[in-house]
């Protein structure tokens, strides 16, 4: 019973990993409609600036929360530079062309991040309050890992709320439904689109925070979490909000308790699974259908 | 039709070039030269699906790793002689692109390219898991080429005939009413269903004859390092097939040959004189994609259609 409590709540960890990191990417893939390849690096970034700002406040107590704040406000700033230099010139242009671009983005700042912070792995000491094990009887849950499933909680809520209540998320949401329609109507779409990249570069940067509390930051973390998430996102379902949030869960615990079971192939599995969705219904568990082709 | 002569009077000053380069070439030069060639078809692969049929691929390294897998999987577990064992590669490669391209060519534009991603990096996972018969992440060395094929000239040569041999096939394929057909469904998806075409059969057809160039690619690839490891199929190594690609421009026939030489000159050239080779690339092909649409031979064309409009 333990060991089954305890590896749910791993798979839960990975669910909250797999749906801050996938819900950006598929918010501005459903808004926007390109595919940002480099939002992994972008993650990977906001982890190396959180440990910067981690590293530089560590005397205060409060430095911790601190970092995760100043981070997401460089990421933004940072977001806003991406945007105005390359993503804005790329959202009219062919598929190939959005990929490549954004491939190269990958290769750009992977490169930027190992002269910037060097090729060894950087650990951040954690907080006091999510260093130690919180423990009801016999099963004792690791601290840091439920902070990283209540920050996942509380962020889908968050960005679920901006969608569902302010102005500009019912226009984003509007613009998933029938982006024609919205310059027809006098909105400025460009506007939005410069909404949702930064709300994704948000979402990657909480990400981010939340994987220098899990463990080591380095040049690799990104690519070792970019299939699992296209996979998660390939669930899902393109562009859908709540069924990112579905498929996070499903592939996170999935994972965990194959990872028990046949350990060599827990990843593979994923893909197989994403493979079998894509062979049955294309579109994803809570995707468009219209949105195929 | 001139214009076609033009092209196939450059593919053969090209091949000429090649032939003399080989005389002329250092060893140094001279593996730089084979790289080229070799990558010339992993770049051709990716055109027919992109350049051709407008399906964008990501994957094209899983075929490139199973063919290269495939070769020194006979030549070192079962000791087959080396012809033998680049048949067995390429074989397997064309297999598996028929295999997983039966459900990758059910899914269009980003679907596709999604799903080709997930399996180039299923099969990277085999390749690299699977220790007792692959060798995992230390891959399989010690692939050598047979005495007559043992100095870099003479491998040179042979691959020369082998890229001459498949870009013939190429050219052969694209100028088909099978490749017309193609560029009809690049076009215009359901018109081209209105007109009678099989598409998917078409698509899967096209998939299938990717895989087999990026096979040929990566069967000539091992003996050439010697040795083979997963990253052969990663998504990173499909890249590089994207890269060649666009930077060639996708849909002419000489596009695939123009990005392979390009590329593989800077990878030579640039991390001759700095480790920061990702950067570079990086930004080069920021330029290339916003500058220049259509790629290098997109440019080319374009300022001869510039100069007749002149004229």
């Amino acid at each position: 019973m333990e060991l089954i409590i305890s590896q749910l709540f791993s798979g839960l960890v990975r669910s909250a990993l797999y749906f801050l990191v996938t819900s950006g990417l598929t918010l501005l893939f459903g808004v926007v409609g390109t595919l940002n390849m480099s939002h992994f690096s972008l993650y990977m970034v906001a982890s190396y600036v959180t440990w910067t700002f981690g590293n530089i406040l560590r005397a205060y107590s409060v430095s911790f929360w601190l970092a995760g704040l100043l981070s997401a406000m460089v990421m933004c700033l940072f977001a806003l530079v991406i945007e105005f230099l390359v993503m804005r010139r790329i959202y009219g242009r062919q598929l190939g062309e959005q990929l490549l671009i954004t491939f190269a983005l990958v290769f750009i700042l992977d490169d930027l991040a190992k002269v910037i912070w060097g090729t060894t792995p950087l650990f951040l000491p954690k907080p006091a309050l999510l260093d130690g094990v919180v423990g009801w009887g016999k099963v004792s849950l690791p601290a840091s890992g439920i902070f990283v499933v209540v920050l996942g909680l509380f962020s889908g809520l968050g960005t679920w709320l901006i969608l569902a209540r302010t102005r500009l998320g019912r226009i984003s949401r509007a613009a998933y439904s029938y982006k024609e329609m919205l310059p027809a109507l006098g909105i400025p779409i460009h506007r939005v689109y410069v909404f949702m990249f930064v709300l994704s570069v948000v979402l990657a940067t909480l990400a981010g925070v939340a994987w220098t509390v899990l463990g080591m930051v380095d040049l690799g973390q990104a690519h070792s979490l970019l299939i699992e998430c296209f996979c998660v996102m390939v669930i899902g379902g393109m562009g859908s909000f709540v069924g990112t949030a579905v498929s996070s869960l499903i592939c996170g615990i999935s994972y965990s308790f194959a990872i028990l079971i046949v350990p060599k192939l827990a990843t593979p599995f994923i893909f197989f699974l994403a493979g079998a969705i894509l062979l049955f219904r294309p579109w994803g568990l809570m995707g468009k259908v219209g949105r195929l082709h | 039709m001139a214009n076609k002569g033009i092209r196939f009077s450059l593919a053969l000053l090209l091949a000429i070039v090649a032939i003399i380069a080989g005389i002329l070439f250092g060893r140094f030069w001279l593996h730089v030269a084979t790289e080229t060639l070799i990558m010339m078809l992993f770049a051709m692969s990716f055109s027919l699906l992109y350049g051709h049929t407008g399906l964008l691929s990501f994957g094209q390294a899983a075929y490139f790793g199973v063919g290269a897998y495939g070769f020194a999987l006979a030549l070192v577990r079962f000791h087959l002689p080396f012809p033998l064992c680049l048949v067995i590669g390429v074989v397997a490669a064309t297999l598996w692109a028929w295999i997983t391209g039966y459900i990758c060519v059910r899914l269009a534009g980003i679907y596709f390219a999604i799903m080709t991603v997930v399996v180039a990096q299923s099969t990277f996972y085999i390749l690299f898991q699977w220790y007792g018969f692959t060798g995992g992440d230390d891959g399989i060395q010690g692939l050598l080429p047979p005495p007559l094929l043992m100095h870099p000239r003479a491998y040179y040569y042979f691959t020369l005939a082998v890229v001459i041999a498949a870009f013939l096939g190429y050219a052969r394929l694209i100028g088909s009413p099978f490749g017309l057909s193609l560029r009809c469904i690049r076009e215009n998806m359901v018109r081209t269903q209105f007109v009678g075409i099989n598409v998917p059969n078409h698509r899967l057809r096209v998939f299938i004859f990717a895989g087999f160039f990026a096979g040929v690619a990566g069967v000539l690839y091992a003996p050439f390092t010697r040795t083979v490891v997963p990253q052969m199929a990663n998504w990173l190594s499909s890249g590089n097939a994207v890269f060649m690609g666009i930077l060639g421009g996708p849909s002419h026939l000489l596009g695939p040959l123009v990005g392979a030489i390009v590329w593989v000159f800077l990878d030579a050239f640039v991390s001759g004189f700095t480790e920061h080779w990702p950067l570079i690339i990086g930004s080069i092909v920021f330029f290339i994609v916003f500058f220049m649409p259509g790629g290098l031979t997109g440019l080319i064309e374009a300022s001869r259609a510039g100069v007749k409009r002149e004229e």
